[in-house]
C-alpha cells in the first residue's frame, strides 16, 4: 500500500538497502569526445519527418487543386522526355516559368536554389559526354526543366494532396490504400527512431565505441516494434470495418485550374501533331 | 571539465528565466520562471497540452525555447549541450526516464542494458557487474537479469529503464509520466523507490496526473496553465482548498 511508505521518516529504513555508490557523488568528468554519427543522424530524421507532415508551402488562395499539381508534373515530365525538339522544350520552359510565378518569393528562391544545385550535380555526372563529342545543351536544359518541375510538385503539394490527386484520378483503392500505409508507417518509424536516438543520447555519456553494434541493435529492435505496430494497424481497420473506401475533402476547381489543365492538353496536342508530321 | 566552479549557490540547479515556447500558432509557455533546488521531489501538474513535457524536453536540449533561458548548476542548458564533453557529463547527471520505454530499451539482455552507461564511464569491470546487481536489487528484478527487454511486460520494462537510468549515478532524475498505465501495486512499488532516491539525495522532477498517490512524497510542485507555470511548495498546495481542488483534478 502507498500509505505505507508514503512519509519521508518510512523511507529512513528503507533506504539502507541502497548502495553506497548511489548515496555519493559520482564526480565523474569525461575524456575528450566527439559526437558520434549516431547522434548526427537526428537532423536528417526530423527533415524527413517534417516533410511527410508538412502542409503545401502555398496559402489557400494561391493554391491549385491537387489533380492539376499532379497532372501538370505528368505531362511536363511526358513532354520533355519525349520530345527533343528545342521550341517544344520552351513552351514547357514557359508553362513551368508561369506556374512559378504565382508561387511566393521565398518558395520561388528555395525552388530555383535547389534546381540550381541539383542540376550542378547532373552537370558533373555528364561532363565526359563533354570529351567524348556526345554533349548536348538541349539534354541539361530538359533536365533543369524536369528538376524545376519535380521540386515545384514536392514544395506545393503535401502528402495528402498526392494520395486526393490519385483518389480523383480514379487509382484503384488498394493501390492508394498501400501507398497511404506506407507512409503512415514511414512517419511513426521515423517518429520511433527520433525518440530512441533521443534516449540514446541521453545515455551517452563516455565514449561508445562499437557505433555499428549499437545501430545494429537500435535498427533489430525498431523492426519488432514496427511489425507489432502493423499487426495493430491492420486489426484496427478490421475493428472499423474499413471496406477499402477512401474519404475524403472535397477541393474546389478554381478558373487557374481549368487554364493550367488547358495548356497541359493543348501541349500534349502539339506534341502528338508535330510528331505526326 | 568543470563549468560549475563559478557558481556561488550550488543548491540551485534547475533555474527557469523568462522561458516561451509555442508550436506554430500555438502559445503553450509564456515567460515562465522557478527555480529548483538540490534535493527537492517536484512533480510538475497540469492540463493535458500544458507545457509539462515541452519544457522537460527543453530541458534536455530536444526543444528550442523561443526566449528565455534555462539554467543548470548556474550555465546555460545550451552552454552544457554544445560541447560534447560537457554534454556526457550533463547526461551523466541528469538521468531521464521516458514515458515510453519501449523506445529507451534496445539491448539484447537486461544485464547489457543497465551496463549500457556504466561500460562508457571506463568503471572496472567488476564494478559495473556490481552496479547492475545493485540496480537489478533495488527493484527485485535478478531473476530477469538474462532476459530480453523487448519480451518483459510494461511495469518491468520502467523498472529496467529506471536501473539502467540509476547506473549512472545521476544527481538529477526527470520522469516523464513513469506511473502511467502501470497497477496500484506497480506504482506503490515505483513510488517508494523515488521516495528512496529522494531520500538519499536525488533530485526528482517528475510529470504526473496521480496527485493522491505523490501528495506525501513531494516536496514541490510546479503548476502548468494558462501558459504559466507557478511553482508551489507542498504546505502551499495543501494549505490552499483552491489550488488542492485543481490539483486534484489534473
Amino acid at each position: 500500500m502507498v500509505s505505507d511508505h508514503s512519509s519521508h521518516n518510512d523511507y529512513e529504513s528503507t533506504t539502507d538497502s541502497m548502495p553506497q555508490w548511489l548515496i555519493h557523488d559520482e564526480n565523474y568528468h569525461p575524456n575528450s569526445v566527439k559526437n558520434s554519427g549516431l547522434l548526427k543522424s537526428e537532423g536528417i530524421i526530423v527533415k524527413l519527418l517534417d516533410r511527410l507532415q508538412a502542409e503545401s508551402s502555398v496559402s489557400k488562395n494561391h493554391r491549385l487543386h491537387p489533380v492539376t499539381y499532379l497532372v501538370n508534373l505528368i505531362v511536363a515530365l511526358f513532354i520533355l522526355s519525349y520530345t527533343s525538339l528545342v521550341y517544344v522544350v520552351w513552351a514547357v520552359g514557359i508553362i513551368e516559368a508561369a506556374m512559378l510565378i504565382t508561387l511566393p518569393g521565398e518558395l520561388l528562391i528555395k525552388i530555383l536554389k535547389r534546381s540550381f544545385w541539383l542540376l550542378l550535380l547532373d552537370a558533373l555526372v555528364y561532363i565526359p559526354s563533354f570529351f567524348l563529342g556526345t554533349f548536348n545543351w538541349l539534354f541539361l536544359i530538359k533536365m533543369f526543366l524536369i528538376l524545376i518541375a519535380s521540386i515545384t510538385y514536392a514544395s506545393s503539394t503535401s502528402v495528402f494532396d498526392f494520395i486526393i490527386a490519385l483518389k480523383q484520378l480514379h487509382v484503384p483503392n488498394f493501390m492508394i490504400f498501400q501507398f497511404d500505409i506506407f507512409v503512415k508507417h514511414l512517419h511513426v518509424l521515423g517518429m520511433q527512431l527520433l525518440q530512441m536516438l533521443h534516449a540514446v543520447e541521453c545515455r551517452t555519456v563516455g565514449d561508445s565505441r562499437s557505433h555499428r553494434k549499437l545501430w545494429s541493435l537500435i535498427v533489430g529492435n525498431l523492426y519488432l516494434q514496427m511489425v507489432e505496430l502493423g499487426k495493430e494497424l491492420f486489426d484496427a481497420l478490421e475493428a472499423r470495418a474499413f471496406t477499402g473506401k477512401y474519404a475524403y475533402m472535397v477541393h474546389k476547381i478554381k478558373s487557374t485550374d481549368i487554364l493550367v489543365l488547358c495548356a497541359d492538353v493543348l501541349a500534349i496536342i502539339a506534341v502528338i501533331i508535330i510528331q505526326i508530321h | 571539465m568543470d563549468i560549475t566552479e563559478n557558481t556561488n549557490d550550488t543548491e540551485k540547479l534547475f533555474s527557469i528565466h523568462n522561458l516561451t515556447f509555442g508550436y506554430q500558432d500555438k502559445n503553450v509557455l509564456n515567460e515562465v520562471n522557478f527555480t529548483i533546488n538540490r534535493g527537492e521531489f517536484v512533480c510538475f501538474m497540469g492540463p493535458n497540452g500544458g507545457g509539462k513535457s515541452t519544457l522537460l524536453q527543453m530541458m534536455l536540449g530536444f526543444l528550442k525555447q523561443q526566449s528565455g533561458d534555462i539554467f543548470y548548476k548556474g550555465c546555460n542548458v545550451t552552454e552544457w549541450l554544445n560541447d560534447p564533453q560537457l554534454k556526457r557529463e550533463y547526461h551523466q547527471q541528469v538521468g531521464i526516464l521516458f514515458q515510453n520505454v519501449d523506445i529507451q530499451l534496445f539491448n539484447s539482455t537486461v544485464y547489457d542494458e543497465i551496463a549500457f552507461g556504466p561500460k562508457q564511464m571506463d568503471i572496472p569491470e567488476e564494478e559495473i557487474e556490481n552496479r547492475v546487481n545493485d540496480c537489478l536489487n533495488i527493484f527485485g528484478l535478478n531473476h530477469l537479469k538474462e532476459n530480453v527487454p523487448y519480451h518483459l511486460s510494461g511495469g518491468e520494462k520502467r523498472e529496467v529503464a529506471l536501473a539502467s537510468v540509476l547506473a549512472l549515478n545521476p544527481d538529477v532524475i526527470l520522469l516523464d509520466e513513469p506511473l502511467v498505465g502501470l497497477t496500484y501495486g506497480n506504482r506503490a512499488k515505483l513510488l517508494r523507490v523515488f521516495g528512496q532516491l529522494n531520500h538519499i539525495g536525488k533530485t526528482i522532477i517528475m510529470i504526473t496526473h496521480y496527485f493522491d498517490q505523490v501528495k506525501d512524497l513531494a516536496t514541490d510542485y510546479v503548476i502548468f496553465g494558462n501558459h504559466d507555470a507557478q511553482k508551489k511548495t507542498r504546505a502551499q498546495v495543501l494549505e490552499d482548498p483552491e489550488l488542492l481542488q485543481i490539483v486534484s483534478e489534473y
